[in-house]
């Protein structure tokens, strides 16, 4: 007998215990039934969740997601690191000065798709007030308005009358 | 019965030459799980049945609690039922579900620490007549009085000392019986370190139990 195994001699004859130990009489009858009702039950909930299926497509998140769940010097870590990350951010971006004429690009309406939709909707109204040509897709340049929108309006509203809902006397 | 058969034993007694020429031949382990790849719950029942036992067992010895050893072994089941298109056919299904098994009890019991409590199962009438107990508990240990419940007990509380890796390694060998390469495959890594697991689990062990222990 190897000298490794006679020393565990005992040890090994107490574990053989543990193989006497028996779950209630009748346990393993319906175990596989119940396995399948609830595999059963879980298919009629319909896809699993997000989560499950990251769970499968990419094991390596479970793993890490455990080891956050369970090491909190884990959980540590990373919750500095993604205050870091976020920290970095926000000075980069009050470093980094603005261009000029960056203003205009949040304005600029380049998609030459709406610029046909919006002029033959709007009509020859909003195409003048606007003051510039929606079909091109030049944007800056192009964005730069020739006059206020609502003065062009004000000056068309002259014609306009209020309408009237009372009823002309005599009238059927 | 014993019921966590060593795999090898039970695979040679499946082979013995005096097993009776007319019983059905059992299907093969690849055809069920190619039917239940394709959405064939019975062929699956029949998987589930074939290693219920020994996946029931293993959680077992991990958890020393019924209640969760019934959670984990249906839910390594329902588990690797909805896994299988991911099962290449490497390793035996048997082998693959094993690791399924071992891998939900392990982050079961790193979420459940320092709330272990026993929940054990009863021992088989068989137990009383073993001659290894016997002979154990009628020897001129430091517990002469020491009866087989209690023991049970001391040997279940020391196992939930040994760290979740050590642990497994001696319920795999120790107490189910498989060898250090089939260790080795279901715990991802090398022989070499099966067995010194195996070697400093069982020190740790005789540590705890040598009142019980010559």
């Amino acid at each position: 007998m190897n000298p490794e195994q006679e020393n565990f001699h005992d040890l090994r004859r107490l574990l053989a215990l543990k193989r006497h130990e028996q779950p209630p009489p009748g346990y393993f009858n319906d175990f596989s039934q119940q396995v399948i009702a609830r595999i059963r039950a879980e298919e009629h909930l319909g896809p699993q969740s997000l989560f499950e299926r990251m769970g499968w497509e990419a094991p390596w998140l479970l793993r890490i997601w455990s080891a956050l769940e369970t090491k909190p010097v884990v959980a540590g870590v990373f919750g500095m690191g993604v205050c870091g990350i976020l920290l970095a951010g926000m000075l980069y971006s009050q470093s980094v000065e603005p261009t000029p004429g960056t203003e205009l690009i949040g304005t600029s309406i380049s998609a030459p798709a709406l610029a046909t939709v919006q002029s033959e909707s709007a009509g020859p109204v909003l195409g003048q007030a606007v003051g510039f040509d929606l079909s091109k897709t030049g944007g800056v340049a192009a964005a730069q308005m020739r006059a206020s929108l609502f003065r062009q309006f004000r000056a068309q509203q002259v014609g306009i009358e209020p309408a009237s809902f009372t009823q002309p006397v005599g009238g059927n | 019965m014993i019921m966590a058969e060593p795999v090898s034993r039970k695979a040679a007694s499946e082979r013995e030459p005096g097993a009776e020429e007319s019983a059905p031949q059992p299907v093969e382990e690849m055809v069920l799980v190619k039917r239940a790849r394709q959405g064939d719950l019975s062929a699956y029942d029949e998987l589930v049945r074939r290693y219920q036992e020994r996946i029931y067992a293993t959680v077992y010895h991990m958890t020393s609690n019924h209640e969760d050893a019934n959670d984990l072994a249906q839910e390594a089941f329902i588990k690797g039922f909805q896994a299988l298109k991911s099962f290449k056919g490497g390793s035996s299904f048997y082998t693959w579900v094993y690791r399924i098994a071992v891998n939900k009890t392990i982050n079961f019991l790193k979420q459940r620490k320092n709330k272990a409590q026993l929940s054990l199962d009863d021992l088989d009438f068989n137990a009383e007549h073993d001659p290894d107990l016997v002979a154990l508990i009628s020897e001129k240990t430091p517990r002469r009085e020491v009866n087989l419940a209690e023991l049970q007990e001391k040997l279940n509380s020391a196992m939930q000392k040994l760290s979740e890796p050590h642990r497994l390694v001696v319920t795999l060998h120790d107490v189910q019986g498989l060898s250090h390469e089939e260790i080795a495959e279901i715990m991802d890594c090398n022989i070499g370190t099966v067995r010194s697991r195996l070697f400093y689990a069982r020190q740790q062990l005789q540590a705890y139990l040598s009142d019980y222990l010559k």
